[in-house]
C-alpha cells in the first residue's frame, strides 16, 4: 500500500469501489485542496519536532505508571475464582466453572425438568380451547 | 480486524497555559496582554515502556498515543485517567480539533501480489488500475457531526512496522492493513470528561464498524 496522498486525480470521475457499502460520498479534491487537509491529519502521528518554532519536546521514559483507571477502581471478590481480574472480565475472559458449579447445574436443570414435567407445561392452542370447549371440559390432555 | 495501536488528539485553539508562563505572568501582574507574544516552552514527551504508551502534552496538542490494546475498555479506560491527570494539572483550553485514530491489521493468507490483486478487483480495469503493483486507497466519510480519514490497502511487513511507535510483538507478513482518522472540527469546544469519553467510544466503535465492513467487502470479491 502507498501510503501516502492517494488523491485520484479529478479527471478520472469513477467510483472507486463500486457497489460497496462504503456509501458516503468521495469527496473530489483537487492536490491543492488536498494539501491543507493531509497536513492537519498527519501530525497526530508525528511527534518529534513541535512545529512551527522548531523546537523539540523534551522527552521522559519511564517503566510504568500509575493511572487512575477502573482497574483500579473497581475490586472483585470471587471465592470459588480468586484468580478472576477486573481486565480479564473487561477482555470477556470468563473463568471456567468448577466441578462443583458444573454439578449445581446439572442439578439445577434436571429440577427444572422435573418441574416441567409435574406441570405439564404445554401450549394452549387454539384447536385445544375450541375441543375443549366442544366436549364441555376444561381439564388438559 | 485487529486494532494495535491508538492515538487520541485533543488540538488547542489557543497555546496550552503551561507552555507560556511569561505571557500568563505579565497578563496577571501587569493587567494587559504582552506587547510581543513569547515563544512557548517546549513540549513535553512521555513513554511509559512497560504499558507501551506515549503521552504528549504540547503547547498546541495534547496526546496519547497506545501500542497495548487488549479491548476497547481498556483503551478508553487509559486514555480518560491520563486527560484526568492532566486536567488536575492544568485547565485545558477550548479544542479546535479532537481526533482518534486508530490501526487495524488482518494477517492474509495470500501473497501480497495476490492481495494487491484482490484490491485491485475491487476497482474499474483501467489502464492505471492494470499497470499497478500496489494500491492504497484514503476516502473522508462522514459520520454525524464528525468526519474520518480513512486509507487502506494491502502491506509487507516492512512497511507495516513503520506504521507503529511501539512495535507489536507479533507481526504479519503480508496483511490487510487500515486506518481511521475519526476527528470533529470546531470553531471552539470546551472539553469535559463526558464529551472525550463519548468521542473515544463513538471513534473506536466507528473504526471497529469500518474493519469489518472492509473484511466484508474483500471477503465479496473473492
Amino acid at each position: 500500500m502507498i501510503a501516502s496522498a492517494l488523491a485520484l486525480p479529478q479527471e478520472i470521475n469513477i467510483r472507486a469501489v463500486p457497489d460497496s457499502i462504503f456509501t458516503s460520498p468521495y469527496l473530489k479534491l483537487g492536490l491543492q485542496a488536498w494539501m491543507p487537509e493531509l497536513y492537519e491529519w498527519r501530525p497526530i502521528g508525528r511527534l518529534a519536532a513541535t512545529g512551527q518554532d522548531g523546537q523539540q519536546p523534551i522527552m521522559f521514559e519511564i517503566d510504568t505508571i500509575d493511572l487512575p483507571t477502573a482497574t483500579r477502581r473497581w475490586k472483585l471478590s470471587s471465592p470459588e475464582h480468586p484468580e478472576l481480574k477486573f481486565d480479564d472480565l473487561r477482555a470477556g475472559k470468563w473463568p471456567k466453572p468448577t466441578e462443583e458449579e458444573i454439578e449445581a447445574r446439572s442439578k439445577a436443570l434436571e429440577l427444572a425438568q422435573h418441574v416441567h414435567d409435574k406441570l405439564d407445561i404445554r401450549p394452549l392452542t387454539t384447536a385445544t380451547i375450541v375441543r375443549q370447549l366442544r366436549e364441555g371440559k376444561e381439564e388438559r390432555d | 480486524m485487529n486494532l494495535l495501536q491508538v492515538i487520541v488528539e485533543l488540538r488547542h485553539s489557543t497555546p496550552l497555559k503551561l507552555f507560556t508562563p511569561y505571557e500568563e505572568l505579565y497578563r496577571s501582574l501587569a493587567g494587559k496582554e504582552l506587547p510581543e507574544k513569547q515563544v512557548p516552552l517546549p513540549g513535553f514527551e512521555l513513554t511509559i515502556s512497560e504499558k507501551r504508551m506515549r503521552i504528549v502534552v504540547d503547547p498546541r496538542y495534547t496526546a496519547i498515543i497506545l501500542g497495548d490494546i487488549p479491548n476497547i475498555g481498556y483503551c478508553i479506560d487509559n486514555v480518560m485517567a491520563v486527560f484526568r491527570k492532566i486536567s488536575d494539572l492544568v485547565k485545558l483550553p477550548s479544542l479546535s480539533r479532537l481526533g482518534e485514530k486508530s490501526y487495524w491489521v488482518e494477517e492474509s493468507e495470500l501473497n501480497f501480489d495476490e492481495l494487491v490483486a484482490a484490491y485491485k478487483r475491487m476497482y474499474r480495469p483501467t489502464n492505471i488500475v492494470e499497470e499497478a503493483v500496489d494500491v492504497g486507497v484514503s476516502f473522508i466519510l462522514t459520520s454525524g457531526e464528525c468526519k474520518a480519514n480513512i486509507a487502506f490497502g494491502p502491506m509487507e511487513l516492512t512497511q507495516l512496522e513503520s506504521m507503529f511507535v511501539f512495535k507489536p510483538p507479533k507481526l504479519p507478513k503480508v496483511a490487510n492493513y487500515l486506518d481511521v482518522d475519526y476527528y470533529l472540527k470546531v470553531e471552539q469546544k470546551d472539553i469535559t470528561e463526558r464529551v472525550l469519553r463519548d468521542f473515544v467510544t463513538s471513534g473506536l466503535n466507528y473504526a471497529k464498524e469500518q474493519s469489518e465492513k472492509l473484511m466484508g467487502l474483500l471477503k465479496e470479491g473473492e
